[in-house]
């Protein structure tokens, strides 16, 4: 569920509640969506719903998508974001991608971390994960959600694949 | 129905002119309109105009501001906005008004000044707002999102970045051919395969700029028409498409979309498309040249499929065939495109509409597209919304 407090292992805050709930596994995180009890159309953002035709609109219960996913797509993105984006000085070219979580039946874009740009692949199991966004004027981490590659079987910190998802 | 025609057609040219407001472009863009078709300001009887959002409270009421700027006649103006679409969506209002009987003749006008650079958040800081989300939580731009759209294609269907390069390549060539285009030089694939990469695999001669310009359209009913000296071009069809449930498209400004669609990519386009056709009595094969939204470089390619003109994954091969110049089998933006005019986006359509009415008018010049009998001109749709307009003579 969406929380604002600070789990086991997740350093700082998210910048904005409700995107994704820690998983209390190390920073793994879940994107929270909802899920239509009438039309069983999947949202993410919860809020952000398209219905089927002729769905009555609702109830919309909230849920949470699967942890990993597959990288279906990804661009390399060579210039500072502009505005509100909380753009580092020292801007490095980013992975973004488009991660499919069959489960759910949606597709979604995030910045891709923990991977060399060079190996990024169409077809790889990527997990989801709290990281920092930008440092506020307290001191506190300003977190959202990204992807990065699932560790090999064996290193710990992955949240295995056999997890389903609750939406 | 009263059958309907362009009778006048005139624009501002793009580009980029710090020293002049939008009211300067539109007005101009009017003016130039209105002296094609050899009419006076006086005796238009009503207008359509988009509008566009960077220009505070008078380019909210874009067509006002600029009736002002001619002389207020005291005639109804609807403002449009409608995203990319703005343009030729207020071509197809200006065309009802028309059509319906209520006036015998409407002006459509089309102004935008736009912002440089990378396209930003244009709203108030609001998590509610999926928008400001994309790009606070992600930094995905414009062209990321083009780009991964760019290379599922790839997986999809094959495509290379050869291709990309090549359609660059097209439009370079026709907009050479174009004394009003603002780009003027042929590029070679070496060159555009050369340039920066924006967003992989998508480079930066292969996204277009983001320019200032007007255009304006005046149509009139076929009645009307025979009391003026110009060529009137034939509206054939109009549409104005919203999306389906199921598309896979993962739009601007969202962070989610069905993972394996059950409607059709760029669905609003498709359903825009499919409407003009139907009016026009029409299909794909009919069509003798194209305008498309050539925003980049996988626009060119995807929008030949979502418009029926090939089958999908065909639109790399018809390309490197050679039947997308002009002399080909369906010269595709013979006017050299947003690629060789930059984009103002809502002017971007009706752009399109004029070079439609100066291809069928045959007064295209070197870039004449002999014999062209049909021409189709499709916007983007960045939110959900897009919109079409055919013209034959």
């Amino acid at each position: 569920m969406p929380t604002t407090t600070t789990a086991p292992g997740v350093k700082g805050l998210p910048e904005v509640e409700g995107l994704f709930a820690p998983t209390g596994d190390g920073d793994g995180v879940r994107l929270c969506v909802g899920r239509c009890a009438e039309c069983g159309a999947v949202f993410f953002p919860s809020h952000a719903q398209l219905h089927v035709p002729n769905c009555s609109g609702g109830p919309v219960e909230e849920g949470l998508m699967a942890p990993t996913g597959t990288l279906v797509s990804y661009t390399i993105q060579h210039y500072t974001p502009p505005d509100p984006y909380p753009t580092p000085t020292d801007w490095e070219p980013v992975g973004i991608g488009t991660v499919v979580f069959a489960e759910q039946g949606l597709q979604v874009p995030g910045q891709l971390t923990g991977i060399d740009l060079d190996d990024l692949r169409v077809g790889i199991t990527v997990e989801t994960a709290a990281a920092t966004l930008y440092v506020d004027e307290d001191g506190v981490e300003r977190q959202t959600y990204k992807f990065r590659p699932v560790p090999p079987a064996g290193s710990t910190g992955s949240t295995g694949s056999n997890e389903t998802g609750a939406a | 129905m009263e059958e309907v025609v362009v009778v006048g057609i005139g624009a501002h040219p793009w580009g980029k002119f710090p020293e002049k407001n939008f009211i300067d472009l539109g007005a101009e863009a009017v003016r130039n309109a209105l002296a094609d078709a050899g009419v006076s300001w006086t005796d238009v009887p009503a207008a359509v105009s988009g509008i566009y959002v960077w220009g505070g409270t008078d380019a909210l009421n874009a067509g006002s501001a600029i009736a002002g700027r001619l002389g207020e006649t005291g005639i109804p103006i609807l403002n449009v906005f409608n995203m990319c679409a703005t343009a030729t969506s207020a071509f197809r209002s200006a065309y009802h008004v028309v059509a319906s009987g209520e006036q015998d003749m409407c002006l459509a006008i089309g102004v935008d000044v736009s912002p440089p650079g990378f396209f930003g958040f244009m709203g108030k800081p609001d998590p509610a707002d999926t928008d400001y989300l994309r790009f606070r939580m992600v930094g995905v731009t414009n062209p990321a999102y083009w780009a991964m759209e760019a290379r599922k294609r790839m997986e999809e269907h094959g495509t290379t970045e050869r291709h990309f390069a090549l359609a660059k390549v097209a439009c370079s060539k026709h907009g050479s051919l174009n004394p009003d285009a603002l780009y003027k030089r042929v590029y070679t694939e070496e060159e555009v395969l050369a340039s920066p990469l924006v967003c992989d695999p998508l480079r930066l001669f292969e996204i277009c700029a983001t320019r200032d310009g007007a255009a304006a359209v005046l149509l009139c009913s076929a009645k009307k028409a025979k009391e003026l000296t110009g060529k009137p071009v034939r509206v054939a069809g109009v549409g104005l498409g919203s999306s389906l449930y199921g598309d896979p498209t993962l739009r601007l400004g969202t962070l989610a979309a069905p993972a394996v669609g059950s409607a059709p990519l760029l669905s609003e386009s498709y359903t825009s498309a499919q409407m003009a056709y139907k009016m026009a009595g029409i299909g794909p094969e009919d069509v003798d040249f194209v305008e498309v939204p050539d925003n980049s470089s996988w626009h060119y390619l995807q929008y030949l499929e979502t418009l029926g003109l090939c089958e999908p994954g065909e639109a790399d091969k018809l390309l490197e065939s050679g039947e997308t110049m002009i002399g080909g089998r369906l010269p595709v933006c013979p006017s050299g495109g947003a690629s060789s005019y930059g984009e103002a986006i809502s002017a971007q359509g009706l752009l399109q509409i004029c070079e439609l009415v100066t291809q069928l008018r045959g007064d295209a010049g070197a870039r004449q597209v002999e014999g062209a009998r049909v021409g189709l001109a499709q916007t983007y749709g960045q939110l959900g919304n897009s919109s079409t307009a055919i013209l034959a003579r």
